[in-house]
């Protein structure tokens, strides 16, 4: 009785209460706490208190991880004792975010800072577009066919030609030395500035001289300033690090000339019929050397090159099996192509093809790494050279790679930045051609007999066999060719260290050329070609010149030697018109072959790796062991590649206490010169942005793919076991089986028979198969009844076919130096983001001892 | 205005269900189509989605010369208009079979005059489906036709009877494509048919093979289009190219200068 009267006038007190404070009676807590502080709106206000308490509590919620009608105990417990929960990575997952953007080439952090600034840029677009509109276009290309004309005709004239240049060259000098007053020197740089961003429009080969021209001009100037003014230093370690900075900057301007030198002219050579005789075509040798590789990698390369155009009378394939196994001979005699081997493994690759040069007496030599398989076109390609040029003892093409390398893979670059390999195939061994220089890469060439006989077969002497050999034949007055047309496509390297083994292995050789064989020393080449060969060798001393530009910064900002004896106005005015320059003209060269900033990128990921093999390799050139580039690997998880990356963290960490110190330094001791601090925080911060990059290189993405899983792209038919088809198109092949996308998700079990139809031109091939996956429209298919026949029809339809590289130029994007900055100071950025992801994973699995999880989702 | 023959040399080709196809596939490609059905056989509104078979239509123009086949057309949604053969009352069959042969074999050109009759823009065309080839109403068509389609299945019979086809149309100096109809890439017999008629008609043979798809006569039997129905199907990709062939073909026709008549 008691306590319902008690109940009642509880009732009665809070309906009351409630009323006063205008609470809804039966609101919860929240709202009468909200009410004893805050009084209700006025009707037709907003409730602003109640809003904002609402936000808090929401946000309070979620912090705690408190769910919806949660009892207080809850709140205080999760107060104190936060429940476990995925730490949020800061890196964004580059490939899920391209995705998102599109397929628009826009940076994520341009796009943000656009974002804040879309109103003016707006404008300013807007008014822009109205001035250039108003004014009269400029016909570029009219105006790069009439420089054309201007210049055949001019070339005409006996004897102009070495005039011009004894008066380009006494102009030149004089340029280089008439020294200016510092505002000169700015209205010099200016002018200049302006001739180069007109020269940019016009296209054709004469502007891009005109831009290489001023750019020798410039870092002329900049050489005699620098050698002239700014060697003074107070004291001898100040003069010790200063001519170490010196010394790697007159390694870079020689690596400048001499590539202005290499890729003056691309020649771009173009395929020379054959006879229409077939009879008189000549006999080819394809070797097609192997060491470890697994049959599924190498099987491909053997069907294809059996299917080459040819007269099979007169094509001879060997597979050249150093791991002496079984299983190839066998499949080398089901396929009918020859198979040698060898008692001793003495020279690895070289020994391996000379040991077959000596069983074999084919004319002609076609090799191929045991991955790339060649298309059906490549004989006919190749050999019309040799019967145009008797003198002709090499045709190189291009190595292409349909998978992504270490870089592109990790950085979600592949097909839209152009890889480490597309300057050196596109551009620079094009130039080589020009003075007779083109290498032999080793892979996707032909060699003459008789010449490769001459020097002694392949040589043995070094571990880069491949340009050793040509440039033997090019001392013994050997032409060779390149042509810039892909007829063959691998797999490219899988994880980082087996790309930076690689490239060790790369600098490693050069080193030992240009130790043992130095192009300078001995007779026989041309001025040209030494300059070709030496910068193909010197290309890989980059290391040492790197790792001094990535630590001098840290020489001022730590111990304040002034390692560059001159005021930062008097550096920019010279250092900012050689770098601006040079860089516009290189981009201007590189095009589409190589984008601005990219180089610092890969050079700073290899600089530390290929510092000690390329010293030990000059200093005793018979040290060192050739290592087999390892390929199809696969990575199951994503990592951050520790071991790889650990100089970088180094580097990097060095750079970032630069930093910390010359902020120190800015408020403290160097308060008289807070432009030199400025400069060289500057610089770091570059440096911070390339380690940064290299960093976030090492971060392996994860790859999905078991196997050797090759991404090709073709059109087929699926013809269903009801009888009807869909037309489709592959995703990727391995052996024995094809990835399909559907066009749209079919009901299909694993196991359930159909069909799959790859044209060859005008011929359907034929496959049956069974269905081995099926998640949404992507098809996995698993042949039946597979035997080398088959197989080799599918290479015919796939890699096989004569155009199945021929878009690999038009896929590149041309350079857009503001653009590649703004990117790799982003990769540099997102790089530093992944370290310090990865460092907090491993703080993480240190300290709760728990299995390393697998990354992102 | 352009005329298409579609022909074939054996039973079964898949001339009307060609036919019917590439008018709703050119039309879609801005064409203003007519098929026309040459075909005493009447079937061709039902690849049209009629039901039952057209009564009035071409036959009775033959036979009385009356000119109500104008309004024995229909037009269906997509634009095309349909002129059946029609005589689906008729009684007399076999009488008037036989009156009819006799008339067009009297008036060999009477098809192309009424279709010079039928107000169709410049790069309008008209498709005309026929009975197996030879009769006299294959015969009419060809007449008619500024290109003729012949439709080949990959079977032994047409490989065995098209020489004669081809001897025949030379000698009439026609335009003609090939088109290989039913391949079934599983099938060795047909991929080396195909490898023999590549062999023997070059270039004449198109690229676009119609593949075999037994999702089209379900479609005929659904009442649906077979390319609307199943668009991903490679038979359907296979006949979009092949429209897309013959549209660019029709305006490249069509173009005042080049117009002189294709290369034989």
């Amino acid at each position: 009785m008691n306590t319902r009267v008690a109940t009642s006038a509880l009732t009665r007190l809070r309906h009351t209460l409630a009323q006063q404070l205008g609470v809804d009676a039966e609101a919860g807590r929240g709202a009468w706490l909200l009410r004893l502080v805050f009084r209700p709106a006025p009707p037709g206000k907003r409730d602003w208190p109640a809003w904002w308490a609402e936000r808090l509590g929401r946000h309070l919620r979620f912090e705690l991880a408190v769910g919806e009608g949660q009892d207080a105990a809850t709140w205080l417990k999760r107060l104190f004792l936060r429940p476990h929960r995925r730490r949020v990575r800061l890196s964004t997952n580059l490939r899920s975010a391209r995705h998102h953007r599109g397929a628009r080439r826009r940076s994520m952090l341009l796009g943000r800072i656009g974002h804040w600034l879309a109103p003016v840029h707006g404008v300013a677009g807007r008014a822009g577009h109205a001035v250039s509109s108003r004014l009269p276009t400029v016909p570029w290309a009219r105006i790069g066919e009439r420089v054309n004309h201007w210049s055949s005709g001019l070339d005409r004239v006996p004897h102009l030609k070495p005039v011009i240049l004894l008066l380009a060259l006494a102009v030149a000098v004089g340029f280089w030395t008439t020294p200016l007053p510092i505002a000169d020197q700015f209205r010099l740089f200016i002018a200049v500035l302006v001739v180069m961003v007109v020269a940019r429009r016009i296209p054709g080969r004469w502007p891009t001289m005109l831009m290489v021209s001023l750019s020798i001009l410039m870092t002329g100037r900049y050489m005699w300033w620098r050698i002239t003014q700014t060697l003074n230093f107070a004291t001898p370690v100040e003069a010790l690090f200063g001519y170490l900075l010196f010394a790697a900057e007159i390694y870079t301007w020689i690596v400048l000339f001499f590539g202005y030198i290499q890729t003056a002219w691309p020649l771009n050579r173009q395929p020379k019929p054959l006879p229409d005789d077939t009879y008189s075509w000549p006999t080819v040798d394809v070797y097609i050397p192997t060491y470890n590789e697994p049959l599924s990698v190498v099987s491909p390369a053997v069907l294809a090159a059996k299917s080459m155009d040819w007269p099979h009378d007169k094509l001879r394939v060997y597979l050249l099996d150093d791991g002496s196994r079984e299983e190839f001979h066998r499949f080398a005699n089901e396929v009918g192509v020859g198979y040698l081997t060898r008692e001793e493994h003495r020279y690895a690759k070289a020994g391996n093809i000379n040991h077959a040069l000596a069983m074999t007496s084919g004319e002609f030599i076609a090799i191929f790494d045991c991955d790339h398989i060649p298309t059906r076109s490549f004989l006919q390609t190749t050999m019309g050279e040799f019967i145009a040029d008797p003198k002709c003892a090499m045709v190189q093409t291009p190595h292409h790679f349909f998978s992504p390398d270490p870089f592109e893979r990790n950085y979600d670059t592949f097909m839209r930045i152009p890889n480490e390999g597309s300057l050196f195939y596109g551009l620079i061994q094009d130039g080589n051609d020009f003075w007779n220089a083109t290498f032999f890469c080793g892979s996707c060439a032909v060699i003459r007999r008789a010449p490769l006989m001459e020097v002694g077969g392949i040589a043995v002497e070094t571990v880069t066999e491949d340009a050793h050999t040509s440039l033997k034949m090019h001392r013994r007055g050997y032409r060779t060719a390149y042509l810039r047309i892909v007829q063959a496509a691998g797999l490219a390297t899988e994880s980082l260290s087996g790309h930076i083994g690689q490239r060790i292995r790369w600098a490693r050789g050069m080193a030992q050329i240009f130790r043992i064989d130095n192009p300078w020393l001995r007779k026989g080449l041309t001025f040209f070609q030494r300059i070709c060969y030496s910068n193909a060798m010197l290309h890989f001393f980059y290391g040492i010149p790197r790792l001094i530009f990535l630590c001098m910064p840290c020489a001022y900002l730590f111990f304040g030697l002034h390692v560059f004896g001159a005021d930062a106005i008097s550096v920019m005015a010279y250092v900012l018109p050689y770098l601006f320059v040079s860089g516009m003209a290189n981009s201007r060269i590189q095009g589409q072959y190589r984008h601005s900033f990219w180089a610092e990128v890969y050079e700073s990921v290899l600089a530390w790796y290929t510092v000690l093999p390329t010293t030990v390799a000059f200093i005793n050139p018979k040290k060192g062991k050739f290592n087999v580039t390892a390929k199809g690997g696969l990575i199951e998880q994503e990592y951050l590649d520790w071991a790889t990356s650990k100089p970088y963290v180094w580097l990097l960490a060095l750079n970032l206490c630069a930093l910390v110190a010359g902020i120190v330094r800015i408020f403290t001791t160097q308060r008289d010169e807070p432009a030199t601090v400025l400069m060289n925080m500057v610089w770091a911060l570059f440096n911070v942005a390339m380690l940064g990059a290299a960093v976030g290189v090492a971060k392996e993405a994860r790859q999905v793919r078991v196997s050797h899983h090759v991404p090709l792209v073709v059109p087929a038919t699926l013809v269903l076991s009801n009888g009807k088809t869909i037309a489709c198109r592959t995703e990727n092949y391995s052996t024995g089986g094809l990835g399909i996308i559907l066009p749209e998700p079919l009901e299909l079990d694993r196991g359930n028979p159909l069909g799959v139809a790859l044209s060859r031109g005008d011929i359907d091939y034929y496959f049956p198969a069974v269905v081995a996956r099926n998640s949404g429209v992507h098809l996995g298919l698993k042949f039946e009844e597979w035997s080398y026949e088959k197989e080799t029809q599918l290479i015919q339809c796939t890699f096989g076919r004569a155009d199945a590289w021929v878009r690999w130029e038009e896929e590149l994007v041309p350079d857009a130096p503001l653009h590649s900055f703004v990117e790799v100071i982003e990769m540099g950025y997102q790089g530093v983001l992944r370290l310090f992801d990865a460092c907090l994973d491993a703080v993480e699995v240190a300290v709760m001892r728990r299995p390393r999880q697998s990354g992102t989702e | 205005m352009k005329t298409i023959a579609i022909i074939a040399s054996v039973g079964g080709a898949g001339r009307t269900m060609l036919t019917a196809t590439l008018a709703g596939l050119l039309a879609e490609r801005r064409h203003a189509v007519l098929a026309v059905e040459c075909d005493p056989r009447n079937v061709l509104t039902f690849h049209c989605g009629l039901r039952t078979p057209a009564r009035q239509g071409l036959h009775s123009q033959v036979l009385f010369g009356n000119d109500d086949w104008s309004d024995a057309a229909v037009q269906t949604d997509d634009g095309v208009l349909w002129l059946p053969w029609g005589g689906a009352r008729d009684d007399g069959a076999a009488a008037s079979s036989a009156a009819m042969s006799a008339a067009l074999h009297q008036q060999s050109m009477w098809l192309r005059d009424l279709l010079a009759r039928v107000d169709l823009p410049g790069h309008g065309v008209s498709l005309i489906d026929t009975p197996t080839w030879p009769s006299v109403y294959a015969a009419q068509a060809m007449a008619a036709a500024d290109l003729v389609m012949v439709v080949v299945p990959p079977a032994p019979l047409a490989c065995a009877t098209l020489p004669r086809l081809r001897a025949e149309l030379k000698a009439l100096g026609k335009e003609t494509l090939y088109v290989a109809n039913a391949v079934s890439p599983a099938s060795q017999l047909h991929t080396d048919i195909l490898a023999l008629l590549r062999d023997s008609l070059g270039t004449a043979l198109s690229t676009y093979r119609v593949h075999a798809d037994s999702g089209i006569p379900e479609a005929l039997a659904r009442n649906e289009s077979f390319v609307h129905s199943a668009p991903h199907s490679q038979a359907a990709h296979d006949m979009q190219g092949l429209a897309t062939w013959l549209s660019s073909w029709i305006r490249r026709a069509y173009q005042p200068g080049a117009a002189a008549g294709g290369s034989a």
